[in-house]
């Protein structure tokens, strides 16, 4: 599996919002629909290999969930909120509360079903 | 210290330990720029995936290699950052 480019990773991809300590709280408590947070760090591997599978699933998923991802050197506060000690971390949000979510590299199905299946018990 | 170098010393480490460095060596390369930027910055090498508390005796365990290192590849044939594998893994 090719490596994409750490720098690759926040440019042209009008699918996948940044947030940092800036604007994580405004975001994530005013999105209309649950957002799935991806907390990464620019030379953490396996945040590396999950980022193109993100964007194809922030495309399959576009009118159900907003995909944004929190590089953990740009939000400090935010990491220590909700205790984010390694990466990368996802974490499904809906008004603003922290709904599901699991650490590591996993495959796009198990990811794909695991979103279907939180949205389905939330009721989304 | 250069990359090549820290490549080198944790393969030696892998070695002695019985597994191995990652076969990805984009992905080798990329751990150890991380490991050697947060050396240079905060005076350890910090594995690349887990944050930086503050707390010294938490980040003392995040000095790769980690803390939870041999239980991770033990368990999942790789360490978090994926710097060590098992064999056959």
């Amino acid at each position: 599996m090719t490596l994409p480019d750490a720098k690759e990773i926040l440019v042209n991809k009008p699918m996948i919002q940044n947030l940092n300590d800036e604007n994580f709280d405004k975001e994530i408590n005013g999105a209309k629909k649950p957002v799935l947070v991806d907390f990464w760090m620019q030379r953490c591997g396996p945040c590396l290999k999950l980022a193109p599978i993100l964007e194809k699933l922030a495309e399959d998923f576009s009118e159900k969930i907003i995909f944004a991802k929190v590089n953990l050197d740009e939000a400090p506060a935010t990491a220590r909120k909700y205790e984010v000690n390694m990466v990368p971390l996802m974490i499904l949000f809906d008004k603003g509360k922290p709904l599901s979510g699991f650490m590591g590299l996993r495959p796009e199905k198990e990811i794909k079903d695991w979103l279907d299946q939180s949205l389905e018990k939330n009721g989304n | 210290m250069e990359i090549k170098e820290i490549i080198q010393e944790y393969r030696e480490y892998a070695k002695k330990q019985g597994f191995l460095l990652n076969p990805e060596q984009n992905v080798v390369e990329n751990i150890a720029k991380g490991l050697l930027e947060r050396e240079q910055k905060f005076g350890k090498r910090f594995c690349p995936c887990r944050r930086i508390t503050g707390n010294k005796e938490e980040d003392e365990k995040i000095i790769c290699p980690c803390f939870w290192h041999l239980q991770e590849i033990k368990e999942k044939g790789k360490c978090l950052c994926g710097l060590f594998v098992r064999e056959n893994n």
